[in-house]
């Protein structure tokens, strides 16, 4: 029986309706997150972790994570970026404890090991021993005891590692569609605005499913409904690359006529006009994009324009209940001060204080709280049917199926055949029934 | 300026405390002059507080008092998954004294905790951290005309939003 096999069986039942639903195991067990971080973040994949405009000089580095490891990306005296697992080879202790800095070579505070911008192990205190003390035998490799060494790769200043030695180029990775939206985004230097940081009490592909899902956006969001600023009548839809792992969603408006005569007869509660905002200047921003864009590249990274507010966002996985959400806000180097100042008053509609952003947290977690015993249970995704293919429509789950197809096949999670039969001929019956 | 001033404005930000945690919001807004400033930085990654609100990020900013009637109304709408049920809050001020006297108006300095109660998941945590209130005296009464929340645990549990700071 392969591994594969044995996770599928009997802790795991991929059994309802395989393409259009999501057995609620894959939230809460630990095996599962174990081998997540095993196929997906130390897979052949590349997971974000940066953008160069965090670390612009020669000797910069930043700590962060991939998957739950720690990690370090810095660059070296001749400015070129190398990665590396941030654990010291000797006894474990983290290498770097600061969030970013600048330094010519890293020192392990616990017994001094230091090691140069390329990870490789240069000093070794006592080594050749002390007095009576004979230091490291004479077999000890420093070569064979450099840190944990990454595939490092950027495109357009977004830095992705990677742990696996066999991955294809990052550029294939990403796709011809995906990098076309990135080339509108970073479409000329940026700079960083800064960070926030929360903690989330869910696990973290809940909100992988959220950033996928257009759906949800103008009925949970409070702001989106009362403001206008995105209604599920807009133009738009959902793009995603070949493989269906990495999503866009955009959206656009339309003439009013058109926007109501979409939700006549709805009776739904959004695009109610009651409340005007006692502070208007929120939304004054400057034309910049063509709509709202949320973009989000398998597993982990979410680039997001919402009016004038451009951010990434890293999702961190922090145990199967748990996440932490990194927001890092940018503009671009030649904005103006006024630019600056819309950027910084707009950024109070996202991350955790966000006027929009705060109900998506809240989401995730509300689902973590109900599913708690009942993992054999299985959520929903059928709006807009069971396709993974690109929709000119905001009202459809197409993305969170696509994750989930991608997912299924790098966690060799398959589906028996017998069962994608029978969601077939239930496709038939329920279509009967409406 | 003398005790009696000092306990005027530490009279003023155990109110402003009360009418947050008793939910009066009407009265928590009325404190504050229509083109107050509300701050709450962001700490940028070399671990200090950000310094200007127009040109680094904050958690939350707001250049007159219309933006947290915007944040009021949203908490009051019910409408907001995020805020609603409300949590419960509890501000704790201590150690209120008057940092420096501008134009005969005083700046403020306190330290603050705020515990927070979510009784959908039945979880309570804390925020805690340094106010700075800019005080103006209108007629006889103080009003808040500034502001600055100084967030010491930035690393946010879920959300963050004006009461829970």
């Amino acid at each position: 029986m392969s591994a594969a096999n044995e996770l599928q069986s009997p802790w795991l039942t991929w059994e309802k309706d395989p393409t259009a639903s999501v057995p609620y195991q894959v939230f809460l067990d630990s095996v599962v997150y174990e081998r997540e971080q095993e196929r997906l973040f130390r897979g052949p994949i590349w997971n974000y972790v940066g953008l160069e405009a965090e670390v612009p000089n020669a000797q910069d580095f930043k700590a962060t994570f991939l998957g739950d490891t720690p990690i370090v990306i810095n660059r070296d005296k001749d400015g070129a970026l190398h990665a590396f697992v941030n654990r010291c080879a000797h006894r474990g202790a983290l290498v770097c404890r600061e969030l970013r800095g600048n330094r010519p070579r890293h020192t392990c505070v616990y017994h001094q090991w230091t090691y140069d911008l390329k990870g490789n192990l240069v000093g070794v205190p006592f080594k050749s021993g002390l007095g009576n003390a004979t230091g490291l035998p004479s077999d000890f490799e420093p070569a064979h005891n450099s840190l944990h060494k990454l595939r490092v790769a950027s495109y357009r200043g977004m830095i992705f590692v990677s742990y696996a030695r066999d991955v294809e180029p990052l550029s294939d990775y990403l796709g011809t569609a995906m990098r076309a939206h990135i080339d509108r985004v970073f479409n000329r230097p940026i700079r960083v605005l800064g960070h926030t940081r929360q903690f989330v009490n869910a696990n973290w592909k809940l909100y992988a499913e959220n950033v996928r899902d257009p759906y949800h956006a103008s009925l949970l969001h409070l702001f989106h409904m009362t403001f206008g600023m995105y209604r599920s009548s807009q133009g738009g839809g959902v793009t995603f690359d070949n493989k269906a792992r990495h999503t866009l969603l955009q959206s656009y408006r339309r003439s009013e006529a058109e926007e109501v005569a979409a939700y006549k007869g709805t009776g739904i509660r959004s695009y109610q006009a009651k409340y005007t905002l006692s502070d208007p200047s929120l939304l004054k921003g400057r034309p910049e994009f063509p709509g709202l864009s949320i973009q989000t590249i398998f597993p982990s990274l979410v680039v997001q324009q919402i009016q004038n507010t451009l951010a990434v966002r890293h999702i961190i996985p922090r145990g199967p209940d748990r996440f932490e959400l990194i927001f890092t806000y940018f503009g671009y180097a030649d904005d103006d001060a006024e630019m600056q100042a819309i950027r910084h008053k707009q950024a109070n509609l996202v991350g955790p204080a966000g006027l929009v952003s705060m109900e998506d947290g809240h989401a995730a977690e509300i689902v973590q709280q109900a599913i708690v015993r009942d993992k054999d249970a299985a959520s929903v995704v059928l709006m807009g049917g069971r396709e993974v293919a690109d929709e000119e429509s905001l009202v459809t789950e197409t993305g969170i199926r696509g994750f989930w197809r991608y997912y299924r096949e790098l966690m060799g999670f398959s589906v028996p055949a017998s069962v994608t039969k029978e969601s077939e001929s239930w496709t038939h019956a329920s279509s009967v029934s409406q | 300026m003398g005790p009696e001033i000092l306990a005027q404005c530490t009279d003023l930000l155990y109110r402003e405390a009360a009418y947050l945690d008793e939910r009066r919001w009407a009265e928590w807004l009325e404190l504050y002059t229509a083109d107050a400033e509300f701050w709450v930085p962001a700490w940028d990654e070399d671990g200090n507080p950000t310094s200007d609100p127009q040109s680094q990020l904050s958690l939350i900013y707001y250049d007159r008092r219309s933006g947290l009637e915007d944040r009021v109304w949203r908490i009051q709408s019910g409408l907001s998954a995020a805020s609603n049920p409300p949590v419960r809050t509890c501000h704790i001020i201590s150690n209120v004294r008057i940092a420096e006297v501008i134009n005969d108006q005083p700046l403020v300095a306190s330290h603050w905790q705020v515990q927070i109660y979510r009784p959908e998941k039945q979880h309570s945590f804390s925020y805690f951290g340094f106010y700075e209130h800019t005080l103006h005296l209108v007629g006889q009464r103080f009003y808040i005309a500034r502001k600055k929340i100084l967030l010491l645990n930035d690393v946010v549990e879920t959300v963050l939003d004006v009461n829970h700071v």
